[in-house]
Order: structure tokens, then sequence, then C-alpha cells
């Protein structure tokens, strides 16, 4: 893991590999290769597809470190994302399962944001001075919860679809706090880094019964 | 408390003792507690060095390459524990083997580990006169497999509902009933395969709801030849099944095992086998080769003679513990086979 920030070239590979593929597959197979040094083809999700489900777990735990959630409300929302059960979000206005969020979320967010969302994900590629590990995990984050934000303010407003204040107001908090210089990043990176060269190690072992 | 039950599917222990052995199976604190400075306990120590074994962070029963029978197990292939402590003072694991439970909206589908003696040769009492030693595993907190009613993983970010996927389940027995299991299951990954390729390529990484209604227009059967050759010469690179080879015979075997096969897919998708993790599409991919699988491993253990049950036997046995479950570092394989598929279907 560099201590620098992603070189020009590096980025124009990364962009490039964006073309071909999803942004979003880009930006992890950059982050494993800077985390673990290994490549992964165009195409391939990068360590056999184990950084996926991470992914997707991180989100639900992201979200819950935003709402500051006293002990006895975090353990209760734990048992109902482990348990598949609704989920209580007054705060937003939302309950319902994980699930019946992301059908929420397909319905008021779509894709409809992509174009901004990849662009402000190429600038920072392109504008970012912290190390490269930062970059790309505010890179990869930050669209992830902004899409997320924008649902939950759109259920706030009680509105059936979001609007770009709602995602450029969720884009904004996205990024103050897991962008590359975000402090809540700040405190997370290390741990996360480790956990994927960890998956990384476990992924080269050979398997056993 | 609900149980969905296996109709005609039987169990009863038969001391066999063949699955007490080879396994790693945890030790809870409380259950150390109660056996540290028990008798049965001192005995096993006497025999072996040590009864419990430390691994990373967990304790383990002590067996071992070169003593792989567990130490409590009695002359007479009867656990020493369940005898002289009852049924509660064995690790979690033991009680809960060979139910394999999966908790659905529905209920709790109450399954069986294929490489039981008694559950593969269908010996013992009816399921449900065990509805209540299974009320007692539930209330002490056993281990359950969870389905959600909304959120059933199919492929790279698609989900579906659970009452989606009964639907979709019953049209998999409808054709199975025409065409056999092993095809209908084929057909399905296909179908779902091409349904998956047709959607637009997406941009987002977000979770997005799919139907499994109406998919059909699989892929070509040499496209699914192709991810099935894939999937077991990547199996037979894990090194799971001493002798496997990809490349031998996949033929029908007899009448017999080919029923016992059909039977062992049957329950796999009764007990709920295609929606525990990882994947629906993967899942499937993997219940498709199976057949072929078990008829390359039976010939194999067959050697030059003709294939029995006893050959088929010890197949299914590696295929149920070794590639069905406990499978954490083979997901990615069937995760690979999964993307091929779509990608074949595109």
């Amino acid at each position: 893991m560099s201590a620098l920030s992603l070189s020009p070239p590096a980025v124009d590979e990364l962009l490039q590999r964006a073309r071909l593929q999803t942004f979003d597959l880009a930006l992890q197979q950059a982050l494993v290769a800077e985390l673990t040094g290994l490549p992964t083809p165009i195409g391939e999700p990068p360590l056999a597809g184990r950084l996926q489900p991470v992914l997707d777990t991180l989100q639900f735990t992201l979200l819950k470190i935003f709402l500051r959630l006293d002990e006895p409300r975090a353990l209760a929302l734990d048992e109902a994302f482990a348990r598949g059960q609704a989920l209580q979000l007054p705060e937003f206005n939302w309950e319902g399962s994980w699930f019946g969020f992301w059908r929420f979320l397909d319905e008021c967010v779509g894709e409809r944001f992509e174009d901004e969302l990849e662009d402000w994900q190429s600038q920072t590629l392109r504008q970012s001075t912290a190390t490269a590990a930062d970059t790309l995990w505010g890179a990869l984050l930050v669209p992830r919860m902004a899409r997320i934000f924008a649902a939950l303010r759109t259920s706030r407003a009680g509105l059936p679809s979001a609007d770009t204040e709602q995602m450029e107001g969720a884009l904004q908090l996205a990024a103050g706090n897991l962008g590359p210089h975000g402090e809540l990043l700040a405190r997370l990176v290390l741990n996360l880094s480790q956990h994927v060269q960890a998956l990384a190690d476990s992924a080269s072992e050979p398997a056993r019964p | 408390m609900n149980f969905q039950l296996s109709p005609g599917q039987r169990y009863d222990c038969v001391q066999c003792g063949r699955s007490c052995q080879g396994w790693g199976i945890k030790v809870e604190p409380r259950i150390e507690q109660g056996l540290r400075e028990h008798p049965l306990t001192l005995r096993v120590i006497q025999e072996r060095g040590a009864a419990f074994r430390q691994e990373n962070d967990a304790l383990y029963l002590n067996m071992t390459r070169e003593m792989p029978r567990c130490g409590y197990l009695e002359a007479d292939d009867l656990c020493g524990v369940h005898r002289t402590l009852g049924a509660r003072a064995k690790p979690s694991t033991c009680r809960q083997y060979p139910f394999i439970l999966t908790q659905t909206p529905d209920g709790i589908y109450a399954g069986l580990a294929f490489s039981c003696t008694a559950a593969r040769a269908n010996l013992g009492r009816p399921m449900d006169e065990h509805v209540a030693s299974l009320q007692a595993l539930v209330q002490d907190g056993t281990l359950l497999n969870l389905v959600g009613s909304d959120g059933l993983p199919v492929h790279d970010g698609w989900f579906t509902s659970w009452n989606d996927y009964l639907q979709w389940e019953a049209r998999l027995r409808a054709a199975a009933e025409t065409i056999g299991l092993e095809a209908a299951l084929g057909q399905a990954a296909a179908n779902l395969a091409a349904e998956l390729g047709r959607q637009a390529n997406r941009r987002s990484p977000a979770w997005r709801p799919l139907s499994l209604n109406n998919l059909t227009g699989g892929a070509s059967a040499a496209s699914q030849a192709v991810v099935t050759e894939t999937l077991l010469t990547s199996l037979a690179g894990q090194g799971r099944a001493a002798h496997f080879d990809p490349h031998r015979d996949r033929a029908p075997l007899d009448t017999e095992l080919e029923k016992q096969i059909e039977v062992f897919l049957e329950h796999l998708v009764f007990r709920k086998a295609l929606v525990i993790h990882p994947t629906l599409l993967s899942n499937l991919c993997l219940l498709s080769v199976l057949p072929s699988f078990l008829r390359c491993q039976t010939r194999a253990l067959a050697g030059s003679a003709q294939p029995t049950l006893e050959h088929y036997w010890e197949a299914l046995d590696v295929a149920e513990k070794s590639l069905v479950y406990h499978t954490r570092a083979l997901e990615p394989l069937y995760h690979q086979a999964a993307r091929q598929l779509v990608a074949a279907a595109r």
C-alpha cells in the first residue's frame, strides 16, 4: 500500500477500464491492485468476487454509523437486518426490510444520477491529493452512500422519486464523511484495507474441506 | 413453531459412527465446562493426551488425521456424552446433525444431510416424529439458515422475493415431472442466465429486484456443456475428492443409482439449498453439475468393477460434505460458473 496519491497514468488507466466495464468494477479492481498487488482481468470481479459482499454489508454498517444510534437501537437494527425483518428508521419515515429499501431505491433513484456520480468520481480521482487507498475507497463508497441517502431523503419528504436537489445534498453528505479527506473514512480506512488484504490472503490459501 | 417436512423422508440414527469422525467440531464454553472434569473426559485424555484442541479462537473436539474418531464415541458406536449426560451436554454441531434447518417466511424447512447413513438410505421414523426434538433444538438456539421474505440474492446485485422464488420452484418441479430434475435444473439455470443477460448493462452496483416469472430462452446446450466442463475441471483442481477425474464417463449409471441421484437432488431443492448462500444462479450451476460429479466419482471409486450402491454412497459423501456444505472456499467457483453462463447467454 503506497503513501502516495494516484499517479496521472494510473488514473488514466482506471478511467479507461471504467469505459470498458462499470466504474464501480474498475474501482474495485484498482483498489485490490493497490492494496494487494493482485491484478484483475477486465470484466472480472477482483478476488474472485469476494470483495462485493463486503461492500454490500458495509453499506448497512455505514448507514448505522451515520444514524448515530444508541446501542439498543443498533442491536435491534442488526437483528432485523440479519433476519430480513422490517428496519425501523422513523427519522426517514421508513419502515421495511433492507431489500424492501432497495426496491424503493430502485424506484426513486434508479440509475438517473449515474452521470453526476461518475463525474464526481472522475474529478475526485484526478484531483485528490490523498493517498491512493483513501482516494479509491472514497470513490467506491461515496456514490453507494449517496444513492442511499438520496432515497432516504426522498422517503422523508414523502416523494415518489428523488430530485437533483436531494441527490446533491446526499452526495455532499457522503463526500464530506467518506470522500478521500472525509473524517469518517480516515477512521475506517486502515481496518477496511486490512480486511481486503486478509481476503486476498484467504483467497490464495488452498481450499479446506 | 411451524416445520416443513419432506414427505416420505425418514431418519433415525443407525449407529454407524461415520458422522462422528473426521470433522472439526467446535465445543462451546458451556459444553466444555460440563465435560471438563467428567470421568468420560478423563478417559479421553488418558487415551489420546487431550480431549480438546485450541485452534485460533475456538475450542474443538480433539479429532486428528491420526485419530479421526471422536474420543467420546464408544465401542458400540454410540456417543458416550449422549448416553451418560444426555443430548443437551453435546456440542451443538453434534446435536443438530444430520438436521439442516432453514428458517423461511413459511416456517422452518427441516432437511437432512445425506452424508448420514440413515438419511440417505431413508431409514428410521418419519420426519414428523422428530418434531419435538427439532423444537428443542431451535429453542436451544441451534444454527438456522435464514431466508428473508424479501431478499434472496439471485446474481450480481439482483435479488428476488420469497414468494417469487416459491412460484419459480413450483415450475421447476413441474418441469422435473416431465424431463427429470437434472435436466430441469440445467434448463432453469440457462433460462435465468438468459434473463440476466437480457437486462441492460447496469452502471450502478445498487441491489435491484428481478422477477422470476416467464424465464425462457436459455443458453444453448453447447454453452451449458462448457460451463459444466469448466466447473467440474475447477472442482478437480480443488482436490476435494480423491480420485476425481472430470474426464471420466458421465453417462447415466444403472437405474437404481440414477434414482438415488434424483432423490438427492429433490432433497436439496426441498431443503432450500438453492436459496441459502451464495446466490440462486450459482447454486443452480452447482446442482445442475452434481449428477455429473456423482457419476464420475462413483465410476472412479469403482475402478474397473461395476459401480455399486456402496461406491455411490462414498461419492455422495464427498458431494454432500465438500461441494454442497462447507463450501466457503468453493463459492467463487460456483459464482464464476454463473457469470460464465450469463456471458454465454448474452
